[in-house]
């Protein structure tokens, strides 16, 4: 199922900021599809507005071309996962998915049938008989999971369904769930605040912040070519150093404090336009000043080492670029790397011209 | 929680529930007796005779309600081949309740959907006719040869027929004998002995602004001495001994088997009633010639509903029978069929028909020294205006009037002090303000101005009394 | 990619939340409306008396009423006695919910039910019976003659119902503490054991915990609580008319009004009254108990509570006994009255016979009376629970402005005595308007209810919401993501789950409805329409027959254990939680 969101706007009264602000966006069919952002940027909105829990104050939305935007939520035919699974404690765990099935009237048989196939696809079948508060959290979220699934629905939505799962079983199940939705083949939206899971499991992910989307794209886009400073700041850590562009076009040149920095960008930016160059940690290699720039990436910064600590796998460095008056970038080198450089020593701080990204200010 | 045990909870109250609204289908079976007769005379059983219903409004209580409602729709079956229905209004309260809403719905409206009002002193019934809320009675001569127009100075019957007494009251005292010996009290004989220092606060009375008959012996009391002045001293005296003031006379009837009170004044029959329940406990006594007996009057409303069965059921009330009926054993063939009412009824020709076959708490009040006559023109000057002064003076300022006798009492009745706590205001200091201030009483808003000034004028007269250097 | 699939939506286009929350608007509006022309219309009706003089709008009495210091000094000390009585239903029930909460003990279930037996006290019998007992020359200085420790020939007993306003306060407490104390073990239940933990980790005493940590939390539940018990004592008649002690300005309207020389001036001083208690209800509402929706915490930690010993169970049955004792004392007496056939001067009944209670059923009245009122109450209830659900979902659920104010709407006949309201209900009926023939002299049956049913809202509202709260809102928004409609949801998912809280709050409605008092006594005037405390009033008040009183009180042993075992069951249903009803 195609769903097509058309400048949607959600404003409560009283509050002066739309908690969704003219969004629009396309979801392909069978996409797996993230609305990732910090808590309060929209996204759980936006997801309730899909879902019709809540009807926009402005725009529209639209289901395999069809304007579903005044179709009433037990009309709309999406399959919602909640945060705390909502899985309801007067009902047995069978009972609460054969619920979807229910109310589309099927028969008794059918929708057994139904629910027990969906909690054999998450191997819940042996507890079709318990209540929920008889489940550990784990196999709540499954037996949530299944009850979505019963539904049989062609778009099925989820509200942070890991945050209240332990760090070991989220990495599980986040395979899991991807395996599930790509069986199936359903169109699926996913909210989540955790960047990791937005990167490892979407399609494509938007970028939330404020009720709007800033950045919409597949995780790679989205990490490693991040719009705005935003957008770079919270998929990970980022240094940036603004600046003016001096050469566009094939090759674009940044006139910076620290130095000039060589970008292959692919827009051509005005020349004498201000920018922000931004650069992942992990695409900083760290060389003593006295080694010269590698000649294999084209740009190299002259720092000084503010302090290393060891993470484990990896050696993590603070430098100051120039002067200082920059500020400070971070950089992760694995540790088993040979060298280890120490506070107050002059480096270079070398990266890729495909590295860089140009954000927009 | 445990959700399923709820919802089984729930569908057995459901039940419950059920089974009690199918229990509301099935209503009361009424009487079936003296079907004999009437399938004689009629052809019909009573509950085949066409029906008529009567509608009464009435303080009286509900064993009265019975023994009439069953006597007369036996009496009505019989001679006229009717089963006659009663509906008994009751809008919560006692005769001045009753008083309020007859002038409310007659205020708005040319009919009131009753046929009958009974009972609830005369003062009441004289302001009905007064205000032309009754229909007149046609009153067959025997009645009206046995019935006085005035007995003792009170009007038994009204001259234009809208309104008769249907039963006479006396007043009494009504007194824990047990009790009263067991704490070497002596026990009451008469009014004055009620204000006896030695029954402080253990006199129980009633609110006369709530209570007719309460205000009827009040008025008595004053009547009693020879002046007006006097006659409230005395009063007063009575009043200051009170432990509470109870809503209705039934109330401090019962405030004496309850133990809350030890003397009380009471209507005859609550006294008598109780006294034949609990003989070595409990007395109840006329104070001979100090009282007067009065009218329990019965009228027919304005535009009744039914003016034939309205004044069918009055003539049988006021007809020998009906009047035995009040006055009768259970067992007596005229008599009631399930409780004694031991009342008084107001045809003479009653006590000498029926001469040692009524109960024995009834006494004759037309034989002579028993009745106080009362003075006429005083009673109708004073009686409204005796329920408000009462009213400010003593139930108002209980606890004030009690702080001042009791300083009395623990003073030994200094004169000046005695004669600042019986005085007066002015606007009722003789018997001529008195009638004057009456007649401005039937204003509402000087009645206002005046009770409010009253309460105001006792509660400092009594702080006065109380202080230390009032004298 | 897909952008052109939307060429029919026209973007831009506005919706308010109103149509949004149109459902709850609309039930808000039905509500708003029934309320006001079944609660507010028979009100201002009562009190619009007292502003005509001479069939003039006029400030005339309402001034003389302001004017006159004795009607004003009697305000002051009715708000006097509301204040001490609630500090001492406060005291009462504070020792006995903090227990309840912390210990556990044998026969602590059945001495907790047994605390809720003081609300459910049959009128008028359960007056005579505290008469009886505390009476000049009642069962108790009788009973302390016969242990020789007065005597009556020496010098006059204590008369321990002339007590006057002190007395007033001990009837009144010993009759409210239940719902302050349901109250307050309904919030220490809901208060996280891990506050109090911390606390004392923190090296707190039991005592320092319990003064800077539990009572703060438990303050919301205080004022809640505490608002109901002060506005109930601040409208109470039935108490002080038993002790005799008479400033109190309800006495005043109710004995004013009773007598046969009403005055707008009356209707001025309701308009007063009923001014005060709404302002005092606001001001619990707005300033103390701001914070009163704090609602319920999850608890991390499961609550310890310690198993007494011999000595502390004996020490808690003296405490909970104790108070048991004494506030069914009443209970006691009409139960003994219910079945005395000769009881004067003496501590218990010298001779008895179940001749009362048998005459109960040979009495058609007294029988249809009973059927009369289950039939109201029931009836009543119902209406209850549906507007008081709507009402409650509205206002928890809905996001519709002025719900708040709904909300206060429904709080309101908290507020307002029951005399008042019923002789507003006689005022919209009266003779001759098009409303006469739901009168009380034609069939009362309809104003009957819906005056009771009006009555009691607050408690179904609260008691739905408390409920409400504490089931998650995901839970029906899920049923209605899986194709389940509002009403279906609402049916099979909210209405289970708060089962427990309708079904409570319905029967402690319904005990209410039973026990109306002031409805019933003036809107009921034919036999055949009579509820049983009606009856009970008739009967208790019949002056003609010396048994009238047993017969009544026969019928109050009916009603208390009918109600006793409504309440056992909500009771047991609810446990803790059941004071999540009494809330202002």
């Amino acid at each position: 199922m195609e769903i097509a969101l058309q400048a949607i706007s959600k404003a409560y009264d009283g509050v002066d900021r739309p908690a969704v602000s003219k969004v629009s966006a396309s979801i392909a069919s069978g996409e797996f599809f993230f609305l990732l952002g910090p808590s309060g940027c929209g996204k759980t909105t936006l997801l309730r507005l899909v879902a019709g829990l809540i009807r926009p104050t402005s725009g529209g939305i639209a289901f395999d071309g069809e304007d579903v935007t005044e179709l009433p939520v037990d009309q709309r035919g999406t399959a919602l996962v909640f945060q705390g699974y909502a899985l309801w404690p007067h009902m047995t765990v069978l009972e609460n998915v054969e619920f979807g099935p229910r109310m589309s009237g099927a028969s008794r048989d059918a929708r057994r049938r139904v629910a027990m196939e969906q909690l054999e696809r998450v191997q819940m079948a042996e507890f079709a008989q318990r209540k929920p508060n008889q489940l550990s959290g784990g196999q709540q979220q499954r037996v949530a999971l299944a009850r979505a699934l019963a539904a049989g629905t062609r778009c099925l939505l989820f509200d942070e369904p890991l945050s209240n799962l332990d760090a070991r079983l989220r990495l599980h199940m986040r395979d899991e769930l991807k395996t599930l939705v790509k069986e199936t083949g359903v169109t699926a939206i996913y909210v989540t605040h955790d960047q990791k899971e937005a990167l490892s499991m979407a399609d494509r992910v938007a970028v939330m912040n404020e009720g709007e989307i800033v950045q919409l794209g597949t995780p790679e886009e989205v990490y490693s070519q991040p719009a705005t400073r935003f957008v770079a700041d919270f998929l990970g850590e980022a240094n940036f150093l603004g600046g003016a562009v001096a050469a566009s076009g094939d090759a674009v040149r940044v006139t910076t404090t620290a130095g000039e920095i060589m970008v292959s960008s692919r827009t051509a930016p005005d020349v004498g336009s201000k920018v922000q160059c931004c650069v992942r940690p992990e695409h900083v290699r760290i060389r003593a000043a006295d080694e010269g720039p590698d000649p294999s990436l084209e740009n190299a910064l002259e720092a000084t080492i503010v302090s290393s600590v060891y993470l484990g796998d990896v050696r993590q460095y603070v430098c100051r670029l120039g002067d200082g008056a920059d500020g400070e970038w971070r950089v992760a080198e694995l540790s088993q790397n040979a060298h280890r450089f120490e506070p107050g020593q002059p480096v270079l701080a070398t990266f890729a011209a495909s590295s860089v990204a140009l954000l927009r200010t | 929680m445990n959700y399923p045990h709820s919802g089984r909870f729930a569908g057995l109250i459901l039940a419950v529930v059920a089974a009690l609204l199918g229990a509301c289908g099935e209503s009361p079976s009424g009487p079936t007796a003296g079907d004999d007769a009437l399938v004689r005379k009629y052809g019909k059983t009573l509950a085949e005779l066409p029906e008529v219903k009567l509608v009464l409004i009435s303080p009286h209580n509900t064993d009265i309600q019975y023994e009439y409602e069953t006597a007369y729709a036996r009496y009505h079956a019989e001679a006229f081949g009717e089963r006659v229905t009663f509906e008994w209004r009751d809008v919560g309260g006692g005769s001045s309740s009753i008083l309020n809403h007859l002038r409310n719905v007659y205020e708005n409206a040319e009919r009131s959907g009753i046929d009958v009002v009974w009972g609830g002193g005369d003062f009441n019934f004289t302001r009905m006719a007064a205000e032309g809320i009754l229909h007149t009675m046609q009153l067959k001569s025997e009645v009206r040869d046995n019935i006085p127009d005035t007995f003792g100075g009170l009007a038994m019957c009204d001259p234009d027929g809208l309104w008769c007494g249907s039963a006479v009251s006396g007043f009494g005292i009504f007194y824990n004998k047990q009790l009263l010996d067991r704490m070497r009290l002596p026990t009451p004989t008469r009014w004055e002995d009620l204000g006896s220092p030695r029954l402080f606060d253990l006199v129980g009375l009633a609110d006369p602004a709530q209570s007719g008959s309460a205000a009827a012996s009040y008025e008595m009391i004053v009547q009693s001495e020879p002046t007006w002045q006097a006659g409230w001293a005395k009063l007063l005296s009575i009043l200051g001994n009170a432990k509470r003031f109870y809503a209705g006379a039934g109330d401090a009837a019962e405030a004496l088997p309850s133990g809350e009170a030890l003397v009380t004044t009471c209507i005859d029959f609550y006294g008598t009633n109780r006294m034949a329940k609990y003989p070595e406990t409990l007395v109840y006594l006329s104070p001979r010639g100090q009282t007067s007996f009065n009218p329990d009057p019965i009228a027919i409303l304005k535009n009744p509903v039914n003016p034939l069965l309205a004044q069918r059921f009055v003539d049988f009330v006021l007809s020998a029978r009906g009047q035995a009926l009040w006055a009768l054993p259970v067992g007596h063939a005229d008599g009631p069929s399930l409780k004694a009412l031991g009342r008084q009824p107001i045809r003479r020709d009653v006590y000498e028909h029926y001469a040692g076959e009524l109960l024995p708490s009834i006494v004759n009040p037309y034989e002579v020294g028993q009745t106080m006559e009362v003075d006429t023109q005083l009673w109708n000057d004073s009686y409204g205006l005796l329920r408000q002064l009462v009213w400010a003076a003593a139930v108002r300022n209980v606890d004030f009037l009690k702080a001042a006798k009791q300083r009395l009492i623990e003073t030994d009745f200094p004169p000046e002090r005695v004669a600042l706590f019986n005085r007066l205001p002015d606007n009722v200091a003789t018997r001529e303000r008195v009638a004057e201030t009456n007649r401005l009483l039937a204003d509402r808003k000087q009645r206002d101005l005046i009770v409010t000034g009253w309460v105001t004028f006792f509660r400092d007269q009594y702080r006065q009394v109380a202080e230390e250097d009032a004298t | 990619m897909i952008r052109n699939l939307l060429p029919t939506l026209a973007s831009g286009r506005l919706r308010s939340t109103f149509r949004e929350e149109r459902p709850a608007a609309l039930v808000a509006a039905v509500i708003v409306v029934v309320i006001t022309l079944f609660l507010l219309v028979p009100i201002m009706e009562t009190i619009s008396v007292g502003f005509y003089s001479e069939g003039e709008l006029d400030g005339y009495w309402f001034e003389r009423v302001v004017s006159n210091p004795i009607l004003m000094s009697e305000l002051g000390n009715t708000t006097l006695l509301a204040v001490i009585t609630t500090a001492v239903c406060i005291v009462i029930a504070l020792p006995l919910a903090v227990i309840r909460a912390r210990y556990t003990f044998r026969g602590i279930n059945v001495l907790a039910m047994l605390l809720l037996l003081p609300l459910i006290l049959p009128p008028f019998v359960g007056a005579i019976a505290i008469k009886r007992f505390l009476g000049q020359f009642g069962v108790l200085n009788i009973m302390l003659e016969d242990l020789g420790l007065i005597d009556m020939a020496e010098g006059l007993p204590p008369d321990w119902l002339g007590s006057g306003f002190t007395g007033v306060v001990i009837l009144q407490a010993l009759h409210l503490f239940p719902i302050l104390y349901l109250n307050l073990s309904a919030a220490l239940a809901n208060i996280d054991p891990a506050y109090m933990q911390a606390a004392r980790n923190l090296g707190a005493s039991r005592f320092q915990t319990f003064w800077r940590v539990t009572l703060p939390l438990l303050m919301p539940g205080l004022f809640a609580g505490g608002t109901i018990v002060f506005i109930w004592a601040f409208t109470d008649i039935g108490t002080p008319v038993i002790v005799g002690y008479e400033h109190l300005t309800p006495v005043t309207i109710f004995k004013e009004l009773a007598t046969s020389e009403v005055t707008p001036r009356t209707y001025s001083l309701v308009f007063i009254m009923l001014s005060a208690s709404v302002s005092f209800y606001l001001m619990g509402r707005f300033f103390l108990g701001r914070n009163t929706q704090v609602g319920s915490t999850k608890a991390s930690v499961a609550a310890e509570t310690t198993e007494l010993g011999a000595l502390g169970t004996a020490l808690a049955w003296i405490l909970f006994g104790g108070v048991v004792l004494l506030s069914v004392l009443p209970h006691i007496g009409v139960v003994l009255l219910g079945v005395s056939d000769h009881w004067v001067n003496s501590v218990l009944p010298q001779e008895y016979t179940l001749r009362h209670l048998i005459f109960v059923f040979t009495s058609p009245e007294s029988l249809n009376s009973i059927i009369n009122s289950l039939k109201y109450a029931g009836i009543a209830t119902v209406i209850d629970i549906v507007i008081g659900a709507a009402a409650a979902w509205v206002i928890i659920r809905s996001k519709i402005v002025g719900r708040s104010v709904l909300d206060g709407l429904c709080m309101l006949p908290l507020a307002v005595p029951g005399l008042i309201l019923a002789a507003g209900y006689v005022a919209i009926t009266a003779q001759g308007s098009w409303l006469e023939s739901f009168g009380p002299t034609e069939n009362p049956f309809v104003i009957l209810v819906v005056a009771y049913a009006m009555r009691r809202i607050p408690f179904v509202v609260r008691g739905v919401s408390a409920g409400l709260q504490q089931v998650s809102e995901a839970l029906e928004e899920a049923a209605r993501n899986l194709g389940a409609s509002r009403l279906g949801t609402g049916l099979r998912i909210t209405a289970p789950l708060i089962a427990a809280n309708i079904i409570a709050a319905a029967v402690l409605t319904f005990s209410f409805h039973m026990l109306e008092v002031s409805d019933s006594l003036i809107l009921a005037q034919t036999p055949e329409h009579y509820p049983i405390t009606k009856q009970i009033y008739r009967l208790a008040t019949s002056t003609g027959s010396p048994e009238a009183v047993n017969q009544a009180a026969a019928m109050g042993v009916y009603g208390i254990l009918l109600l006793g075992a409504t309440m056992a069951a909500a009771s047991l249903l609810l446990g803790k939680r059941l004071g999540m009803v009494f809330r202002a």
